[in-house]
């Protein structure tokens, strides 16, 4: 059994846990829960001797340990599967699992590869995982390397197991067998400890629930005793609605922005079109890969197009490029990768919410000089106006939890003043809190502010809860049209089977 | 309670020095300044400063060419190459051709953007990194610079080596001139819109793209702003050696790294500091000149050229402990 | 978009050919230059590239031929046995050299004219034995035979000397010593420790016998560097009232020297001589007496001795702020080295293998600045005169 007994941890001028107890026991897979910030990740660090807890004790099967390092962690057993895959992608599969026991399997300076295949094939099994050892990881599929992630945790002879987000980068798929193996895992007695934001999962997998809000342990229930909205209400301190938001009544209005026969040789789709209308909130449907991103990112000139027509208000306009899109047509895009694309992770937050909107900030129009006056108070009021959670405005948006982080990446674009905003995937790994927020924030650029505003997303219910006519796009087509004020008034249930006959 | 409050503002002032990035060169000037001092009675006269802010001045501009790639992330082997090319180009414009100081320099330039221009034009059609095409041209730039001038070098009229010579009070005219063009650097990346889309290109490649900045366009300028300073570079070393010859520049591609490296400026990109790239070119020049004044063993300089760069660099890494600290 | 692929490649195009047309006229300018400089001996370029009239500039050249007559000298006689066509010559130095351009290059030129035979020469890209062995390997394999050298490295040049004599041919080791045991027939090359020793003595002589002296050297790997450092120290060693106040070094190249050489004067107020014994090091150092006199004009005088006859020293013994260099005699290296091969080709054997040849040197100050050029070439005549009595014998 594993005990955390008055857990403290205090960083300089924050407080991220206070007096946390709690008790991991054998056999169960206990789920720890809370929005971004919550104090998983610091309990989690001090599980495995990253950070050292300010005080409080760590006791494993009635020892206190006094850990320094993550080594000292895996001599007593305990392993961390993290989110993000750390594997050498140029090295074997057996070398990765084996890599810091090399020495064991080592003949005067001469690597017995032998061994070290077999004794990886040992862990291999455990989690299933039917692949010769000796093939480079580099060539395998991301589920797969969450796999070896975990047979390399094990091959410490884990008594206690984290997992950090295992699923964030699978497929269904891919997620039904890794809880396949978590389940095989319980059987064998191992401590498990599984850290998700996907409260499906956590309902489906888990046998405890214990659940973070500022740094506090908020409490810990049978899984089988709860359901997903008392979580929620839990986690968030009220209940979560991600229900219909109302009629946007905007078919009437002018069309803002139309796009007509565009095809790309690129991603290779055909002919395809769409409009948005000011006011409205156009919803793009389908599976990752199905054309909805790539159709956007090609209209919009950021990958080349071989043919196809943009209006803007009705007049053509030609978007060459995606500088003149956001410069001269005031067009925005919200990316899906906010780390990789939206955003400027070692630079300030106030840089980030200025960076689309500089010649705001001009002494004037003749004379193109930033008054970092001006830009500092145009920060601080999107900072104010998004509740973006930050000591100062000067502080690293890489730093930021992952919720903030994208309502930074929005600021960019608000600070912008588009007229025409495209949302990919806003909510993609962002805490239950700041997703209630930037629906009401999308909702609300529509309705009061009547915007153009198209969402792209996979997640079928923030589409029915926001967008009001829908394309459903399906391997590279668009294979049809939802519309009607009506129609999306009906229960989610119903348009989600609606939906889901397209993909039958 | 006044004291208190003025003492805590004292603790406060100290942290917030201690947070920036340029405090650990500071620190690492005055210890030099110190160490120097105490070891020669020579390193504090006039003269010797006033050849320390010559000297100074043009790395300061050497290392200004190095910068403007290394803020995109990228990196200029042609930078010693270009100057040679540059010393020869002005040379030929003045000896031989006889044409006026300012065409000259014009001329110059002209040249240095050109090489700049081809290099950054190459970076972005090729898809190839900064690093193989520099290299590749920087034979190229050297090749013609040697094959123009055979080695022999050109003489440089009175009137031109006056200006680097130029006393203003205890200081030099290339030293107020280095401080004119850091400051301008500073404005340049914080009030400029082009400075700011170089810091973002620099940043993040890709959410530059996104934010509407045209990256190839940027990758282009850089180098051709680049290869300009390291003409100006040229230039003024002209002035101040009073020679141009294609020998000139032939170890600029270390010190320019060593510059920006000092002065705490990444080399991935993204970041610029004004008052830290201003002491990184004074930590090397005073470096090199101390060692010669302290009299050190010449057969052991370099190791204690190697001793005095690791201490300068390593109050970067005492820094951040002691600003948390200063709570 | 294609239009603007265009358009950059056509002014990437202009470009170009705008730098290759500047290469065209510069080349011009820049033989121009070395020709003034090493026929006329005159010192400054720049300036007498314009000013001296063309003229001026035939009528010296023409002066040197009359006054040194290579081909009657006393105590020689010698004119080659076969064919001009037989004597297949091939020269290399390492590096892009003025030094190989203006002195050993007129050499091998006046011997061409000489004795009709055509020499090849090469110049390394880099100045390492590995560039070294690539050229003249394939030069050997061309058929060439007669080889004179400038070792890039003083071990590893030994083995391709080897590697010529075994092939039937014939070597000669110029410019720089190499480490025993010696492959090439002869060595011509200057005694680089005689040399610093004497020019120290007449620094001290110039200082009147007191005070205190700068040293700067160049590559501290290098042998030689280490022998010229000796020769100062032999000298400094002499004069009680003598000593080196600073030794600065690894010199690799003008700037540096220029640098150190400012901060050393900077550094020790008083010294009265400074010494180059290498010609990069005296490069910086004329760059670095010309900028202290125009930045300190109260300066007392310092007495500076330089190596070698770049144009930087000599318009600094034209301007006063050098006082005198240490011209080496390439131009005897550049005659005799062929000529010697000639000659072993025609059954002569030097008199020891591998014997060293020293080409000597002689001191160039404002008095004889015009007309060392005679002086080298006189040197070389007499050297000449003795190569069948002293170094080698008919078998």
């Amino acid at each position: 059994m594993l005990e955390l007994k008055k857990i403290t941890k205090t960083f300089p001028g924050v407080k991220a846990l206070s007096e946390v107890s709690v008790n991991f026991i054998e056999g169960e897979i206990h789920a720890i829960l809370g929005e971004n910030g919550a104090g998983k990740s610091t309990l989690m660090k001090i599980i495995c001797g990253i950070y050292q807890a300010t005080s409080g004790q760590v006791v494993l099967d009635g020892e206190e340990l006094h850990l320094h390092n993550y080594n000292d962690a895996v001599k007593h057993h305990i392993s961390i599967v993290n989110q993000e895959i750390n594997l050498i992608p140029e090295a074997s599969i057996a070398e990765n699992i084996c890599l810091d026991k090399l020495s064991r399997f080592t003949k005067a300076g001469f690597v017995d590869w032998n061994k070290v295949n077999k004794t990886a094939q040992k862990y291999m099994d455990m989690v299933g995982l039917k692949i010769n050892p000796t093939i480079k990881v580099r060539h395998l599929s991301a589920a797969h390397k969450q796999q070896i992630q975990i047979a390399k945790a094990l091959s410490t002879e884990a008594k206690v197991l984290m997992l950090d987000e295992p699923t964030s980068s699978l497929t269904q798929y891919e997620a039904d067998i890794l809880f396949d193996i978590m389940r095989d895992l319980k059987k064998k007695g191992i401590i498990m400890i599984f850290v998700s934001h996907k409260l499906d999962e956590v309902m489906e997998i888990s046998d405890k629930v214990t659940v973070f809000r500022d740094g506090c342990l908020v409490g810990t229930e049978l899984t089988k005793d709860i359901d997903q909205k008392k979580i929620v209400r839990m986690m968030i301190g009220r209940e979560f609605n991600m229900d219909y938001k109302g009629r946007l009544d905007a078919d009437n209005h002018s069309v803002a922005f139309k796009a007509e026969g565009i095809s790309s040789n690129v991603y290779g789709f055909h002919d395809l079109g769409f409009e948005v209308r000011k006011g409205e909130i156009l919803g793009f449907y389908g599976l990752v890969g199905s054309g909805r991103t790539e159709l956007i990112r090609t209209t919009l000139g950021i990958d080349p197009k071989s043919a196809g027509k943009t209006y803007l208000n009705g007049e053509e306009i030609k978007l060459s490029s995606f500088s003149k899109a956001l410069h001269k047509y005031r067009i925005g895009y919200v990316t899906e990768n906010r780390k990789e694309e939206g955003l400027f992770l070692d630079n300030s937050i106030s840089m980030n919410v200025s960076m689309n909107s500089l010649d705001k900030f001009y002494v004037s129009t003749r004379i193109p000089f930033i008054l970092t006056r001006r830009e500092k108070e145009n920060s601080k009021k999107y900072v104010d106006e998004l509740e973006i959670k930050a000591p100062k405005i000067t502080t690293k948006a890489g730093s930021l939890s992952g919720g903030n982080q994208q309502k930074v990446s929005i600021a960019k674009w608000l600070s912008a003043q588009c007229d025409v905003i495209i949302f990919d995937e806003p909510t993609v790994g962002v805490d239950i809190g700041a997703k209630s927020y930037i629906h009401d924030l999308i909702w609300n650029l529509a309705k009061k502010q009547q915007k153009a505003v198209i969402l792209i997303s996979s997640d079928m219910n923030e589409i029915i809860a926001l967008s009001r006519r829908m394309l459903i796009f399906k391997d590279n087509k668009i294979v049809a049209e939802l519309k009607g004020e009506d129609f999306f008034a009906q229960s989610a249930k119903m348009i989600s089977e609606k939906i889901g006959e397209f993909f039958v | 309670m006044n004291s208190k409050n003025e003492k805590k503002s004292f603790r406060i002032i100290m942290r917030d020095f201690f947070l920036q990035s340029y405090s650990s060169s500071i620190v690492a000037i005055i210890l030099l300044v110190l160490i120097f001092s105490i070891g020669t009675d020579s390193f504090l006269t006039q003269y010797n400063l006033y050849n320390l802010s010559r000297t100074a001045a043009v790395y300061g501009f050497i290392a200004g060419a190095q910068l403007m790639v290394a803020v995109i992330g990228g990196m200029n082997l042609a930078v010693g190459s270009v100057g040679a090319l540059s010393c020869v180009v002005l040379g030929i414009s003045l000896q031989n051709l006889g044409l006026p100081i300012p065409i000259a320099i014009i001329i110059t330039l002209a040249v240095g953007a050109i090489c700049g221009y081809i290099n950054g034009f190459l970076t972005v059609k090729l898809r190839l990194s900064g690093f193989i095409i520099t290299l590749a041209m920087s034979f190229i730039y050297d090749g013609i610079a040697l094959g123009v001038s055979h080695g022999y070098p050109y003489q440089i009229p009175d009137a031109f080596a006056s200006l680097g010579r130029a006393k203003l009070g205890i200081t030099s005219g290339l030293f107020i001139m280095m401080l004119v063009f850091v400051i301008a650097l500073a404005i340049f990346f914080k009030n400029t819109k082009f400075g700011r889309d170089i810091l973002a290109t620099g940043g993040n490649q890709q959410a530059a793209k996104l934010s509407g900045i045209r990256t190839n366009a940027i990758t282009i300028s850089c180098n051709v702003l680049s290869c300009i300073i390291a003409s100006l570079a040229a230039i003024l070393w002209c002035s101040r050696t009073a020679s141009a010859t294609s020998s000139t520049g032939e170890d600029w591609m270390l010190y320019s790294f060593a510059v920006c490296a000092i002065g705490g400026i990444s080399l991935s990109g993204g970041n610029f500091t004004g008052i830290g790239f201003f002491c990184g070119a004074w930590i090397l020049t005073m470096i090199r000149n101390g060692l010669t004044m302290l009299n050190v063993d010449v057969y052991f300089e370099q190791a204690f050229l190697g001793a005095i760069i690791l201490l300068a660099v390593s109050v970067e890494a005492i820094r951040t402990r002691v600003a948390e600290k200063i709570k | 978009m294609k239009k603007k692929t265009i358009i950059s490649s056509l002014l990437i195009g202009a470009i170009t050919a705008s730098i290759l047309a500047g290469c065209g006229s510069g080349t011009d300018s820049a033989n121009m230059t070395s020709a003034t400089s090493s026929s006329s001996g005159n010192t400054t370029t720049a300036s007498n590239v314009q000013e001296a009239s063309s003229e001026s500039v035939e009528s010296s050249s023409a002066a040197t031929k009359v006054l040194v007559d290579t081909k009657n000298i006393e105590g020689f006689s010698y004119s080659i046995a076969g064919e001009p066509s037989e004597y297949k010559i091939y020269c290399y130095w390492p590096a892009p050299d003025t030094f190989f351009d203006s002195y050993v290059l007129e050499g091998l030129k006046a011997f061409e004219e000489d004795y009709g035979v055509t020499i090849d020469y090469g110049i390394g890209t880099e100045w390492t034995q590995d560039v070294e062995n690539q050229m003249v390997e394939a030069k050997l394999a061309e058929g060439y035979n007669l080889f004179y050298i400038f070792g890039a490295d003083t071990t590893g040049a030994n083995s391709l000397y080897k590697e010529i004599y075994d092939n039937g041919g014939y070597a000669i080791n110029y410019a720089g010593l190499m480490n025993d045991p010696q492959q090439s027939g002869a060595t011509l090359a200057s005694d680089v420790y005689n040399q610093a020793y004497n020019s120290t003595k007449k620094l001290i002589d110039l200082m009147g016998g007191k005070g205190e002296i700068i040293d700067a050297l160049e590559n501290l790997n290098d042998i030689n560097t280490q022998k010229r450092q000796q020769g100062v120290e032999d000298a400094v060693a002499e004069n009680p009232d003598v000593s080196i106040a600073q030794t600065i070094g690894d010199i690799s190249t003008a700037d540096a020297g220029y640098e150190k050489i400012s901060d050393a004067i900077a550094a020790n107020a008083g010294v009265t001589g400074v010494i180059t014994t290498g010609g990069t090091a005296s490069i910086g150092l004329a760059n670095a007496m010309k900028d202290y006199y125009a930045t300190n004009p109260n300066a007392e005088h310092i007495y500076a001795a330089s190596m070698d006859q770049s144009d930087e020293v000599m318009a600094g013994i034209d301007g006063g702020y050098i006082d005198y260099t240490v011209a080496q005699n390439g131009w005897a290296m550049g005659y005799v080295s062929p000529l010697l091969l000639c000659m072993m080709k025609d059954g002569y054997t030097p008199n020891e293998f591998g014997e060293f040849i020293d080409t000597g040197y002689i001191f160039i100050d404002k008095t004889n600045m015009d007309t060392w050029q005679t002086d080298i070439e006189k040197a070389a005549t007499e050297l000449i005169g003795k190569l069948q009595s002293d170094w080698v014998t008919k078998s």
